[in-house]
């Protein structure tokens, strides 16, 4: 890799900033054509609260208010290294005593630099000798030539995937916003709060037609997922749940009314339609036991027509807040975060209560469906599909897993004791505080799962933000420590 | 000042871009990038036996016996657990199912269009490779290439067909399907503007190397096969003569003895003749573990330093992928001699002994001893003389339905000739013969059909013998199909895989692998799949 940066900064009346970079960069892993990209930066500040017509009117109780702006275009490169080359490999293997070579990857000539583009807005404010202050900030990233890795290209070609191809543009945008105040400040006692706030959405504007908008479909086990040009990514969609079919009475086939749909026979004699799942090309025949799927639009089918949105892995609201007390030689400090209005699959729940496999499964299983129920009032409520081997469709993607996911985690409480010099003065030391924290303390949640705080990593090539995979689960952590100067 | 420092920095700019370029270019440490290949007659070589390579790797190896057993009636599931496989032999086959991946496959043919789009450049800077070694190693490419698209037809119908070597990002990669019958077209043309170039032998020392490679005699079967998918039987008859009538090709024999068997009814004696031990151990062991035998035309090897994946499906039994479906081998396919029970068709036991497909798990017919993991080098043959002859019988008996009267009695007992030749080296027991005093196109047809079973017990060749005589003349006979449900699935399925064979014709190909549609935007699953929903995203 090679580059070259230029940088410049000027600034007047200690009320107007502004900022210039400029970045060359060269690198190695793209093909000759594409390898050099230019790279600028501008940004700027205005101290309104400096202002000579602001400062007669406000400097009483105003101590800043300023504006900022800021545009700017960074470059990312692959992270393999011969990308652009297509390679030739030996087999592993020999045939007939010689060994042969083949074409392992192909050429990615065409490959680009990801250009983005980040666009800001800033305003800072304090007020009240800075015991007020609001920092808000309005963001766009805008990624043009979006890179995908090992894109799933057609086979036909004679390879499966690329290691990396530009595919179009993805925009982020966001707010965040973070206040704090100290409503009280005296010599003993200081009482500060501090809240923040934020949002983020991340949306494809535009894509290559080879990378596929949807992952999963009806007739695959597990979650659904797709988006849409436009729109937000982390959708999920799949078939609403409606327990199970408690006895062969119900697994035949209603429309619209709540009636019984009948076929004849060759004889002449009315047979009830049974409920099928994906007619003709599967055609399972429902019986007794099975999940019970949503006839959308009472077919007497479930396949690609029954399917309907869930729910999306995005926040509409993520943040964290806190006190902050200070009284003579004591200060405590809590901190709680929150995020409100996403979903998650909790894709623990599925993999423990399919019974497709050999896999271990949850004592959940034990209240499945066992016998029919004559009389549906009579059946326990919540049963599980009944276990079938390797056969069935009781675990397709469904809202039997999506779980609201907003939560209220009290993140961590710290209480320290700071020794004064006075105490000290006998000692060799200097300073010295002691101090208790306690992390992960309780969490609020409707979330029947191990840990709500999934990670929601929304992106073309990711079809498994918001997933919960209940791998470690989060440990309390209590501290306590001491801090000495010598 | 200020001036001077910016005009530096703009020199040292424009110098750092110009100089640094070429120090940029890297070149991989580990294989060689393929602008410096294609130099020498040798690198021409190695890519060739490259495409042989990807021939026995294991996704285009499995496929090659798998699609040709896998909806069929003689392969039932083991009790390892295999999903995919499970869900196939229920007839609910969904485009997620794994074994729907037609990808190495093409990717094979993908090496063989560019070994023809690159060896030609290699003329001009190689003076040593001559002209004659360029069509020879084209000449493999061109086969190997229509041995594929032959499988990916009779497996999916319609599929995409191309010539084009995808080298690089510049190339439009999606591709629509083409008709099948088109597709069998082009393969045909290619086939027969290389087989005459191709070598009627590699070395005249190792067998080996005359069953590993595509010889001429390798593009006639595969020109026989596919002219016979096509309903061109003469063809076939003309194809199939050339191979048997060079004389580099024997059946391999059986030894046999022979009991002299009392008929307590009336007193007569009948000589009934058995396969000796020996004579059966021979066979077993000369086609199926040894291998590259006489009998053998084109043979895929495998050795040790590259086993054949066949050890969790068959030898591992009972808890393996697969087992042989008794029900179907027992009661339709061999039948007890009303003679003696001494007499035995052999294949009954080369291809199913001790419940397990033995043809890939055993080592001899007299050990119950099953290959190791290490041991699963036996070879997968794709064609072999036997199949020769009763191609050539199905094509005259085809032939024999335009004739009437005593030409067509005569026509169906010439084919006729060539199934006893087969029959006899396996000491094919009685009950399974036809009635020879009435002999009929559809009974005849019938009696190959179930010969072809006999003979090719787990070859890979099951689904297409069946396919191909149900779908004769627009599917006159679907009854094959229909009838195989009754075996090649489970009870409570039966009727519904017969429905989905019977109102649909399209349900007899698989469906496109998901992968495909969704990367893919001009291609559209097979329309009795087709559900609307995979392959958005298409402009």
């Amino acid at each position: 890799m090679v580059s070259a940066y230029t940088q410049c900064q000027y600034s007047l009346l200690d009320r107007y900033l502004f900022n210039f970079t400029g970045r060359y960069d060269g690198n190695s892993r793209f093909g000759k054509d594409n390898r050099w990209g230019f790279f600028p930066s501008v940004s700027t500040r205005w101290r309104i609260s400096g202002e000579p017509f602001l400062k007669k009117l406000t400097s009483k109780w105003l101590n800043e208010l300023s504006f900022r702006a800021s545009w700017g275009v960074n470059g990312s490169e692959p992270s393999t290294d011969y990308a652009s080359v297509s390679t030739y490999q030996l087999y592993s293997y020999s045939y007939l005593g010689s060994t042969g070579i083949y074409p392992s990857s192909l050429e990615l000539s065409k490959l680009k630099w990801e250009r983005g583009t980040q666009f800001n807005l800033g305003l800072n404010f304090s007020a009240f000798d800075n015991r007020f202050s609001i920092d808000a900030e309005l963001y766009r990233k805008r990624t043009n030539d979006l890179f995908f890795k090992n894109l799933s290209i057609p086979s036909t070609t004679g390879f499966s995937s690329v290691a990396y191809m530009n595919v179009g543009r993805m925009d982020n945008n966001g707010w965040e916003l973070s206040i704090n105040m100290t409503p009280v400040r005296r010599k003993d006692l200081v009482v500060s709060f501090s809240m923040n706030l934020a949002r983020n959405e991340n949306k494809i504007q535009k894509i290559s037609n080879m990378v596929s908008n949807e992952s999963g479909s009806w007739n695959s086990r597990g979650m659904i997922r797709k988006w849409v040009e436009g729109q937000p990514l982390g959708s999920y969609y799949g078939y609403k749940s409606e327990g199970v079919y408690l006895n062969d009475d119900q697994t035949i086939a209603r429309d619209a009314s709540g009636n019984k749909i009948y076929t004849y026979d060759d004889s002449g004699t009315a047979q009830a339609v049974k409920m099928k799942f994906g007619y003709p090309s599967i055609a399972y025949e429902f019986q007794p036991g099975d999940a019970k799927y949503k006839d959308q639009n009472h077919d007497g089918n479930i396949d690609y027509q029954d399917i309907v949105y869930l729910g999306n892995a995005n926040p509409l609201l993520t943040g964290g807040f806190g006190p902050n007390i200070r009284y003579k030689q004591w200060s405590t400090n809590a901190y709680f975060n929150f995020r409100y209005g996403n979903k998650i699959y909790n894709y623990a729940k599925w993999n423990m209560e399919r019974m497709y496999g050999f896999d271990n499964q949850s004592k959940a299983t034990l209240r499945r469906w066992h016998h029919s129920y004559g009389d549906p009032s009579t059946a326990p409520k919540n049963l599980l599909p009944r276990a079938l081997y390797s056969k069935g469709y009781n675990d397709m993607g469904s809202d039997r897993y999506i779980e609201d996911g907003s939560f209220l985690r009290w993140k961590s409480l710290t209480i320290k004791y700071t020794f004064t010099r006075e105490q000290l003065k006998h000692t060799f030391i200097q300073d010295a505080n002691i101090y208790l924290t306690l992390q992960n303390l309780y969490c609020w949640t409707k979330y029947t799962g191990q840990d709500p705080e999934v990670s929601i990593n929304t992106s073309p090539s990711s079809d498994t933000s918001g997933y919960d995979y209940a791998t470690s689960p989060r440990s309390k952590e209590y501290t306590l420590g001491i801090s000495l100067t010598f | 000042m200020k001036n001077f420092k910016i005009l530096i920095s703009l020199l040292l700019l424009a110098i750092v871009s110009t100089s640094c370029d070429g120090w940029l270019n890297l070149t991989p440490t580990s294989g060689v990038a393929r602008n410096e290949y294609w130099q020498s007659k040798e690198d021409v070589a190695s890519f060739t036996t490259g495409i042989y390579s990807a021939l026995v790797g294991d996704d285009v190896s499995l496929r090659l016996i798998l699609w040709g057993e896998m909806r069929a009636d003689m392969l039932t599931s083991g009790t390892k657990n295999n999903s995919n496989f499970s869900l196939i032999k229920q007839g609910e086959i969904t485009s997620y199912n794994s074994y729907c991946d037609w990808g190495s496959f093409y990717t094979v043919i993908n090496n063989c269009n560019t070994l023809i789009k690159y060896a030609p450049g290699v003329l001009d800077i190689d003076k040593s490779f001559t002209q004659s070694a360029l069509q020879l190693n084209e000449a493999q490419a061109v086969g190997v290439r229509s041995l594929m698209y032959f499988y990916l037809i009779r497996n999916f119908g319609d599929i995409p067909y191309t010539t084009t070597a995808y080298v690089d990002d510049s190339q439009d990669f999606s591709i629509a399907k083409s008709d099948k019958d088109s597709v069998l077209n082009y393969t045909i043309r290619d086939m027969e503007s290389v087989v005459e170039e191709l070598p009627t032998y590699y070395s005249t020392s190792s067998a080996a190397n005359n069953k590993g490679k595509f010889t001429r005699y390798a593009g006639y079967a595969l020109l026989a096969d596919m002219y016979l998918w096509k309903e061109n039987y003469q063809k076939t008859v003309d194809y199939c003569d050339k191979i048997i009538s060079s004389g580099q090709y024997a059946l391999i024999p059986v030894e046999k003895d022979s009991v002299d068997v009392t008929d307590d009814t009336n007193g007569t004696t009948k000589r009934a003749s058995y396969a000796t031990d020996g004579g059966k151990e021979n066979l077993f062991n000369k086609l199926y573990v040894t291998g590259n035998s006489a009998e053998s035309i084109f043979e895929l090897q495998f050795g040790t330093d590259n086993t054949n994946p066949f050890y969790t499906w068959f030898t591992t039994a009972p808890s393996s992928y697969a087992i042989p479906n008794t029900d179907f081998i027992s009661e339709s396919l061999f039948l007890p001699s009303t003679l003696s029970s001494t007499c035995k068709d052999i294949r009954q036991q080369v291809c199913s002994s001790y419940n397990t497909v033995w043809k890939y798990a055993g080592l001899s017919l007299s050990s119950k001893t099953t290959r190791t993991e290490a041991q699963m080098i036996g070879n997968l043959i794709v064609y072999r003389l036997a199949e020769v002859y009763l191609m050539r019988a199905e094509a005259k008996t085809q032939l024999a339905a335009s004739m009437s009267g005593d030409q067509q009695q005569n026509e169906l007992k010439e084919a006729l000739k060539d199934v006893d030749l087969i029959r006899d080296r396996a000491n094919a027991v009685d009950a399974t013969d036809i009635d020879r005093s009435a002999l009929s196109v559809s009974t005849v047809e019938e009696f190959i059909l179930l010969e072809e079973a006999r003979e090719f017990a787990f070859e890979g060749k099951r689904w297409y013998d069946v396919l191909r005589n149900a779908k004769r003349n627009n599917y006159a006979n679907l009854k094959y199909l229909v009838n195989m449900c009754v075996y090649s699935t489970s009870a409570d399925k039966v009727y519904s895989l017969q429905s989905k064979y019977s109102n649909n014709y399209n349900s007899h190909y698989l469906p496109i692998y998901y992968d495909d549609l969704q990367s893919n935007s001009l291609l559209k699953q097979n329309s009795f799949y087709g559900d609307g929903t995979t392959s958005t995203n298409k402009k």
